[in-house]
């Protein structure tokens, strides 16, 4: 038997003793289905055509994605379109919105099921991106508290798919966060049927099995519809963005 | 074979005193036999069958009734007869101890008045105890047949429950229909029905009073496993699950009644009787209301409902209903109760205007072949808008009817020209109390982003009210 083969069915038995075979890749020993191997099973559809189709269906669970971009370019519909989705097939979702911005009335028009939708409030603030240090205090305490409010309902389970809104915080206070405590989120996620989103300006993180979806901007006005492309860990994915169209802002 | 004991009333005694009595009665009662039932507060029925090869013969056990009905200091009538209603007509009508043999119960009743089924046909109805947590409990059952035909049969000129059970039931039943037929039954003291045991009041409570009074959650956490395991063991042999947790914290203050309590009480959203959970919750609602000073006697008590029985599928992601509880009481403990939940939508134009559910997603199964994506499905959701839920105050040139330029003071909105724009979108509405009257625009500035404003009509001033995301 080759060295290598060897090696291999090594290294694979010591992440299975460790539960650590999730990130075994298709034909391993392990019996956990790869992504797409299972779509009914391992992914949550996004509700938008052409981006499902670049994410090979949706969002993988079991794993830390991201969706990043500029303000207003369409990061919140993609996640508020997959917690609809979500909640029509009957699964529980939660949002942990450390700045207390979500707004129900125009989520709603997207087909949310509120009932199965836990959303988690940090402290109101009217203007996140702040430097100044007598708010930053506040952002910092919100940012920690979304934190922990993520790992409880990470460890709690149950859920289809749960989302982390820091896309009004600013880049260098998530930075301030110790890496550490992705890794530990990572961690906690591994394995389970939840899905878990970050919403950020710039990467924040990803497991090894997530997926990164970055937009760019785009005029939300005039012909509204948001540029995609998604990022992937050991693949080569295409730089050209897909445009997936929106309808007009809701009111 | 069955006990009745009869506890006579005084009419010039206080209805604590009558009260206290009549759960000793029923108290009694159960010393000698689970299978218990009462009529009103002064009447159980017991099933003595059994107890014979315990005590001995029925004299004895009826011997050994009136000595503990005396030690209680309950001057009881007491009966043991074949059919419980024998033994209820018997307690009645004589003091102390009647014992009948079987068969003899026509005979022994035959000479008594046929006055008692009229009496005992207006006595209460109502169980001597009434207590939610007790399950199941009997049905009030009536001590004689209810529908008032003494004064007729008196006008036939029957006197004795003997001559009314020697008429013949065909012609009784010709003239006074079934009830006439239910009172002949009761004067041969014929058995109406089974006996419907009452359920057993058990307080679900437990304390401790401490040496040394404590300060902070982590000693008291281990206080608190100490009365809970027992507590959910009594729940779980009981088949009972908490609905209602009350923890009452004796400090070591004094106040105008004596020791300073501090009192909590947690409805929980479902039976349950997981120690590990409602020390969770106790202590996670503790930790959001600390008490203020040290503690000094720890009890907690539960308000009981049936136990629960969960089917589970093997396609539900369904939470369960204790891990949700933990899951939002720790939630709460950490962003705060109100800031964990549902939302809901309000019946209003108000901007912003939304409402906080309780989350309590519903237990339905989920669809396995829903999770397949739908190619089909819709591929243009809406926008979503990010809300500030202060607006933001901003400075805004109009030209033409149309914002053309927007500027703020705060950070992180650094605004700039308009791109574009639509709108306006006029809103109003509770003009009577804090009411709105703005118009909406959404514009997009020169850096990239499409923001929501509002100018409100009144002051004039513009606001941005959120972005379009």
């Amino acid at each position: 038997m080759p060295a290598a083969a060897i090696d291999r069915d090594y290294l694979e038995s010591l992440l299975r003793d460790r539960k650590l075979d999730h990130t075994l890749a298709n034909g391993g020993l392990t019996p956990v289905p790869v992504q797409g191997s299972d779509p009914i099973r391992w992914l949550v559809p996004t509700g938008m055509t052409e981006l499902n189709a670049r994410l090979e269906g949706g969002l993988p669970r079991g794993h830390l994605s991201e969706v990043i971009g500029p303000r207003s370019s369409g990061r919140l519909a993609i996640l508020v379109s997959a917690l609809a989705g979500a909640t029509s097939r009957g699964e529980a979702v939660a949002l942990i919105d450390p700045l207390d911005m979500f707004d129900p009335v125009t989520a709603s028009a997207s087909g949310v099921d509120f009932q199965r939708m836990l959303w988690i409030r940090g402290e109101s603030s009217s203007s996140a991106r702040v430097s100044l240090s007598s708010e930053y205090g506040t952002l910092q305490k919100s940012l920690d508290r979304a934190v922990k409010a993520l790992n409880i309902v990470l460890q709690a389970g149950g859920f289809g798919l749960v989302v982390l809104d820091l896309g009004e915080v600013a880049a260098q206070t998530i930075k301030r966060l110790p890496y550490t405590t992705w890794l530990r989120l990572n961690r906690v996620i591994e394995g389970s049927e939840t899905a878990c989103v970050l919403i950020g300006s710039e990467p924040i993180a990803r497991s090894s099995g997530g997926v990164t979806v970055q937009l760019a901007s785009g005029s939300r006005l005039q012909a509204p519809g948001l540029n995609a492309r998604v990022i992937r860990a050991r693949k080569v994915e295409s730089d050209q963005y897909v445009r997936v169209p929106l309808s007009a802002a809701a009111c | 074979m069955f006990a009745c004991l009869y506890l006579p009333r005084r009419v010039d005694r206080p209805s604590s005193i009558v009260d206290r009595r009549s759960t000793t009665l029923v108290q009694l009662a159960r010393d000698f036999s689970p299978r218990v039932e009462t009529h009103g507060d002064s009447t159980v029925t017991l099933d003595i069958s059994g107890l014979g090869s315990l005590i001995g013969e029925p004299r004895s056990i009826g011997e050994e009734l009136r000595r503990a009905a005396a030690d209680a200091g309950l001057g009881v009538h007491i009966a043991i007869a074949a059919s419980s209603t024998a033994a209820i007509l018997l307690a009645h009508a004589r003091a102390g101890l009647t014992v009948v043999p079987p068969g003899g119960e026509a005979a022994t009743l035959a000479p008594l008045p046929l006055d008692l089924l009229d009496r005992l046909s207006t006595s209460a109805a109502a169980p001597l105890r009434q207590d939610k947590a007790a399950a199941p409990v009997a049905p009030a059952a009536p001590i004689a047949p209810v529908s008032p035909i003494a004064p007729e049969l008196k006008r036939w000129g029957l006197r004795t429950l003997g001559d009314l059970a020697s008429l013949p039931s065909g012609a009784l039943s010709a003239r006074l229909g079934q009830t006439g037929l239910r009172w002949q039954r009761w004067a041969r003291g014929e058995e109406m029905r089974p006996l419907v045991p009452a359920g057993v009041a058990e307080s679900f409570e437990e304390s401790l009073d401490l040496e040394w009074p404590i300060d902070g959650l982590e000693p008291l956490s281990f206080v608190l496993a100490r009365l809970f395991e027992p507590l959910c063991d009594r729940l779980e042999r009981g088949d009972r699950g908490a609905v209602v947790l009350r923890v009452t914290l004796t400090l070591v203050t004094l106040g105008e009644n004596g020791r300073d309590r501090h009192e909590r009480v947690l409805e929980l959203p479902a039976p349950m009787r997981d120690a590990r959970v409602l020390r969770t919750l106790a202590l996670l609602d503790l930790e959001s209301n600390p008490p203020p000073a040290a503690i000094d006697r720890v009890a907690v008590g539960v308000d009981v409902a049936e136990g629960r029985v969960l089917q589970f599928g093997l396609f539900a992601r369904a939470l369960p209903t204790d891990t949700l509880a933990t899951l939002v009481a720790r939630l709460g403990a950490l962003m705060g109760s109100d800031h964990v939940g549902a939302p809901s939508l309000v019946d209003t134009y108000r901007p912003g205007a939304f409402a906080m559910a309780a989350f309590d997603p519903p237990r339905t199964f989920t669809n396995p072949q829903s999770l397949i994506p739908n190619p089909e499905q819709r591929s243009a959701p809406p926008s979503v808008l990010r809300r500030f839920r202060s607006p933001i105050p901003a400075r805004v040139v109009v030209e033409q009817g149309r914002p053309v330029r927007v500027t703020t003071d705060r950070r992180g909105c650094a605004g700039g020209r308009v791109e574009r724009s639509e709108g306006p979108w006029r809103s109003s509405g509770d003009w009577w109390k804090n009411g709105w009257n703005c118009d909406e625009w959404d514009v997009q500035l020169s850096d990239g982003a499409t923001y929501r404003i509002s100018q409100a009509h009144d002051p004039g001033a513009w606001f941005i009210d959120g972005i379009v995301d």
